[in-house]
């Protein structure tokens, strides 16, 4: 080494400091992206619960396009011939809706899943995203993905932004360690005096603070705690922090079969209808609004349900309580205040 | 151990002067006794033991689990994403931050107003809300373009197929790290003596020659120890990128986490060592750097843990030596 920064040690420098950017640079292309692999299916056939990690039973099922439906696309994606679909479920999924799979790299699960059959219907190939919950409503409004396939619920509030196409029933549990002898039994008087967990920005944050509130004008006290992740709650629920995680179902009933055997199991005390005591909460499809890419994706799922490949995908993730009979554009949802 | 613990002559015990009945130097000195710190050491040892076999023992770490981890794929990709993003945004990082601080010193008071604003702006704004912007970034410009300013432009990227989820991430990353380097540069500017300033303008050198040969190695001295905390806070807000698609060693961990519930802790205690090791790795970097540059500005170098485990072999040689002697 030089003991004095010359010209020529200070050009070696930044010559070696150029290699190495440009190394670590070629590095990426190998690197692990969280590029979701989209998985090749031949043209007609769409494959269900790939790698779920125990999740779901693997479907082969038979989808063509329709052209009347392709017909119907906004001119600009149909010219385009691809179908960017975003989903919501970084940094941590919500199994068995969305996630990484047991091959722990493949994005699967019954939304993207489900996004793969609509877009086989149109006739488009389908392009997966991972994001984060946030910018995947930010991707929608900047035109970055076309349409949102991640359990999201519809509500009064997010129709101000966004069309949506609904293709399942919403539903909402509490889950409990098994040691515990608490259960919901459909009446929110039951949560007097506990310590409940739920997600930010989600639908049941909304029920459980109207619920609170409630409790609070009957002099009871209901404590709701929100975490940075699925993962933190988790671990405040077996560490006995919260009494009970209040989240969508299907994922609470993935996390029962998942900790059976850990050291701290847990099991389900009860299910609630997503929108609330009276509407039953729908799951949609997430478009920009007047992108007029609603219509053809409702115009989908209904083909989808009538050739019955609806109900193989849902009983191939064990979700089929949550069929629902015909896909509504922009359906009544979760109202801007429930009282 | 290069001293003898506790040797203390006390007046009391010297020897009559009258009959020396050996070398002075071959006499041996009775250490002090110090039972408080036994006691203490003893106490701590206990404690110290006691964490270590919960930490081997309790059954909420499944450290079965951990081994299955420690070295899959998923979580080596992660840490590759991670050692990716800190190495370059840090070396985005520190040439901004180097041009930002000249820009602060230098005589013109539109590149002052300009880097002390940027300084300003990007300490101000949380590194999300920059990370969130940057990856949007294609909603506000949907394209790119070299040309003459407000002129014609001669090429034109799409700003959508030019920004990967890498460059989102270095560039968010850098532009966030450039700021606070600009200040820990800065600082280690100002810390040269205004004399070492006035001797080399003194010497006639050109201005540039003043910084790089005079000026800027005796600002390393203190610019290292600052920029390397800066590093390694670095290096753990890769864990953000997440916000750009990314998924690095603590994304990937979080991901696993969901798929996996049972194993939430074996895979947070996964990352925990990962970055133990990063952080340790660049703090033995760090040792060499600064030893390098405290030439000429300490008497004796502190001497690396390789002369010091030499040296303390030999001083435990003469001990052996003079015991055996006595």
């Amino acid at each position: 080494m030089p003991s004095h920064l010359t010209r020529r040690s200070l050009t070696r420098a930044l010559s070696a400091a150029t290699a190495v950017a440009s190394l670590a640079g070629a590095l990426t292309a190998c690197g692990g992206s969280s590029d979701a692999a989209t998985t090749t299916d031949a043209v007609g056939t769409v494959t269900v619960g790939r790698v779920s990690n125990g999740a779901a039973r693997q479907t082969r099922l038979k989808v063509s396009e329709v052209t009347s439906l392709n017909a119907e696309l906004p001119a600009a994606v149909r010219e385009r011939g691809t179908l960017n679909i975003t989903v919501g479920a970084l940094p941590d999924g919500f199994p068995p809706l969305a996630y990484i799979g047991g091959d722990q790299k493949t994005l699967t699960g019954a939304e993207p899943d489900f996004g793969r059959l609509v877009a086989a219907v149109l006739g488009l190939k389908p392009q997966l995203a991972n994001a984060t919950w946030e910018n995947m409503f930010v991707g929608i409004d900047s035109g970055k993905a076309d349409v949102g396939f991640a359990n999201i619920t519809d509500t009064e509030e997010r129709k101000k932004k966004y069309d949506f196409a609904s293709y399942r029933k919403d539903n909402v549990g509490f889950e409990v360690l098994k040691k515990s002898t608490w259960k919901f039994g459909g009446n929110y008087e039951n949560l007097a005096g506990k310590t409940v967990a739920v997600d930010n920005g989600t639908n049941q944050e909304k029920i459980l603070l109207e619920w609170q509130s409630k409790l609070k004008a009957e002099g009871k006290s209901l404590t709701v705690k929100h975490y940075a992740s699925k993962n933190a709650t988790y671990l405040a629920l077996s560490g006995g922090r919260i009494d009970a995680y209040f989240a969508a179902n299907p994922g609470v009933a993935y996390h029962v079969t998942q900790t059976a055997t850990s050291p701290n199991p847990t099991r389900s005390a009860g299910t609630y209808s997503g929108a609330g005591a009276s509407l039953q909460g729908l799951i949609a499809a997430t478009t920009k609004k007047d992108s007029g890419l609603a219509k053809p994706i409702a115009d989908a799922v209904d083909h989808l349900i009538e050739d019955g490949q609806y109900a193989k995908w849902l009983a191939a993730y064990h979700l089929s309580d949550e069929a629902v009979a015909k896909s509504q554009v922009n359906p009544p949802g979760l109202p801007l205040s429930d009282s | 151990m290069s001293q003898l613990p506790g040797a203390a002559v006390s007046l009391a015990e010297a020897p009559p002067a009258a009959e020396p009945s050996k070398p002075l130097d071959a006499q041996r000195v009775q250490p002090l006794r110090r039972p408080g710190r036994w006691i203490a050491t003893a106490v701590v040892l206990v404690v110290v033991a006691q964490i270590a076999h919960g930490l081997a023992t309790n059954p909420f770490y499944q450290w079965d689990r951990f081994r299955y981890w420690f070295l899959r794929p998923t979580v080596l990709d992660g840490l590759l994403v991670t050692l990716e993003v800190a190495a370059l945004s840090a070396l985005l990082g520190l040439i901004g931050g180097v041009l930002l601080a000249l820009a602060r010193q230098s005589g013109s008071p539109v590149l002052r107003a300009v880097s002390w604003t940027y300084t300003w702006l990007f300490r101000s704004v949380p590194l999300i809300v920059v990370l969130i912007f940057l990856y949007n970034f294609s909603a506000l410009y949907k394209t790119l373009s070299l040309g003459i300013p407000f002129g014609p432009a001669f090429v034109s990227f799409d700003e959508s197929k030019l920004a990967t989820d890498m460059t989102v991430a270095v560039i968010g990353l850098g532009l966030n790290e450039a700021a606070y380097a600009a200040e820990v540069v800065r600082g280690g500017l100002l810390s040269v003596d205004q004399g070492q300033h006035e001797a080399a303008a003194a010497l006639g050198l050109p201005r540039a020659r003043q910084f790089t040969r005079i000026v800027l190695p005796q600002a390393l001295r203190s610019i290292t120890p600052n920029y390397v905390n800066q590093l390694i806070g670095l290096v753990k807000s890769t864990s953000l990128v997440f916000y750009v698609s990314l998924l690095d060693l603590f994304g990937s961990v979080q991901t696993m986490g969901s798929t996996y519930p049972g194993d939430i802790v074996p895979l947070l205690l996964v990352a925990t060592v990962w970055y133990l090791i990063l952080t340790s790795a660049v703090s033995v970097v760090q040792f060499y750097v600064e030893r390098y540059f405290a030439r000429g500005a300490t008497r004796t170098l502190p001497p690396t843990p390789l002369q010091k485990a030499r040296a303390g072999l030999t001083a435990f040689r003469a001990r052996l030596r003079r015991e055996a002697a006595v």
